[in-house]
């Protein structure tokens, strides 16, 4: 003989698991309505402003932007460094130049002078402070 | 000042499977045998379109393009509806089919329990944007 199973009537499980199953309905549909409104009631106070929120996705793509802009940062720094070091160096060798070029322009005249002696001349050069400045050794 | 996002290959897809097994149980006229015997009929009317909406409103807030509080409160208004959707099948699948469900009973308790606890997430960020909003600045020392 056959046996044919029947379908199962609504409703056919215990009365306490449609209990359960209706409380748990229940609160999460209160708990969601719930959260919507006050999410909604409370949209005002939770206007942030959105360049100062990241999601985290934004975060990760971000953050290999940042490391690199703070390597670029160090690098324009020393950067900046030594460019400042360089233009207080050559500005530098610019003011010795001046003036050894000064100084050369008053030996020559003083030698081409139709008055010019040796004497006077050993005298002039000798007297001459300009050249105590230069870095080098070899004015002796 | 840092916000978990809800595009997250789990929640999507879980929010489209919701969507879709809603929406293929009303194009069938069929439901699962332990809801039918463990829901009153009206109960089993309002589970079966609690998981075509909160799929799809679920979706919608975590798409959301407009202000991030928004989308994050539509997410878990969503959410709340998917843990309860999942947890009633849950209970209905142990009420019928006891020790025979128990892989599909952890896997849909699972989304449950994923979805209430993603929920009480967004409750947590969005307390702390609004403490955040409240104090007048968003930005950086707010480590948790």
């Amino acid at each position: 003989m056959w046996v044919i199973a029947a379908p199962a009537p609504a409703g056919g499980a215990p009365a306490w698991v449609q209990v359960l199953v209706l409380v748990v309905g229940a609160l999460g549909g209160l708990g969601g309505v719930g959260a919507a409104a006050t999410v909604f009631a409370q949209r005002r106070k939770l206007r942030a402003d959105a360049a100062d929120v990241l999601t985290d996705t934004a975060l990760e793509l971000v953050e290999p932007l940042r490391a690199r802009i703070r390597e670029l940062e160090a690098e324009v720094s020393a950067a900046r460094q030594s460019a400042r070091t360089a233009t207080e160096e050559m500005e530098s060798v610019q003011a010795v130049a001046r003036e050894v070029t000064a100084t050369l322009r008053a030996w020559r005249a003083a030698i081409l002078s139709p008055t010019a002696t040796l004497d006077g001349l050993r005298h002039m050069v000798a007297a001459d402070p300009g050249l105590g400045d230069l870095p080098s050794g070899r004015t002796g | 000042m840092i916000v978990a996002t809800g595009r997250s290959p789990f929640e999507v897809t879980l929010f489209a499977a919701a969507a879709v097994a809603g929406a293929a149980l009303f194009a069938a006229g069929t439901r699962p045998r332990s809801v039918v015997e463990a829901m009153p009929a009206i109960v089993q009317d309002v589970w079966q379109v609690a998981l075509v909406v909160t799929g799809l409103v679920g979706l919608l807030g975590v798409y959301w393009r407009g202000e991030l509080s928004t989308g994050l409160g539509v997410e878990m208004a969503s959410l709340a509806g998917l843990g309860s959707a999942t947890g009633m099948y849950a209970i209905a699948l142990v009420a019928v089919s006891r020790s025979g469900a128990i892989a599909p009973v952890a896997f849909v308790a699972a989304v449950g329990v994923a979805s209430w606890w993603r929920a009480a997430q967004i409750v947590r960020d969005l307390r702390r944007m609004a403490r955040a909003c409240s104090a007048g600045t968003t930005g950086g020392s707010d480590s948790d």
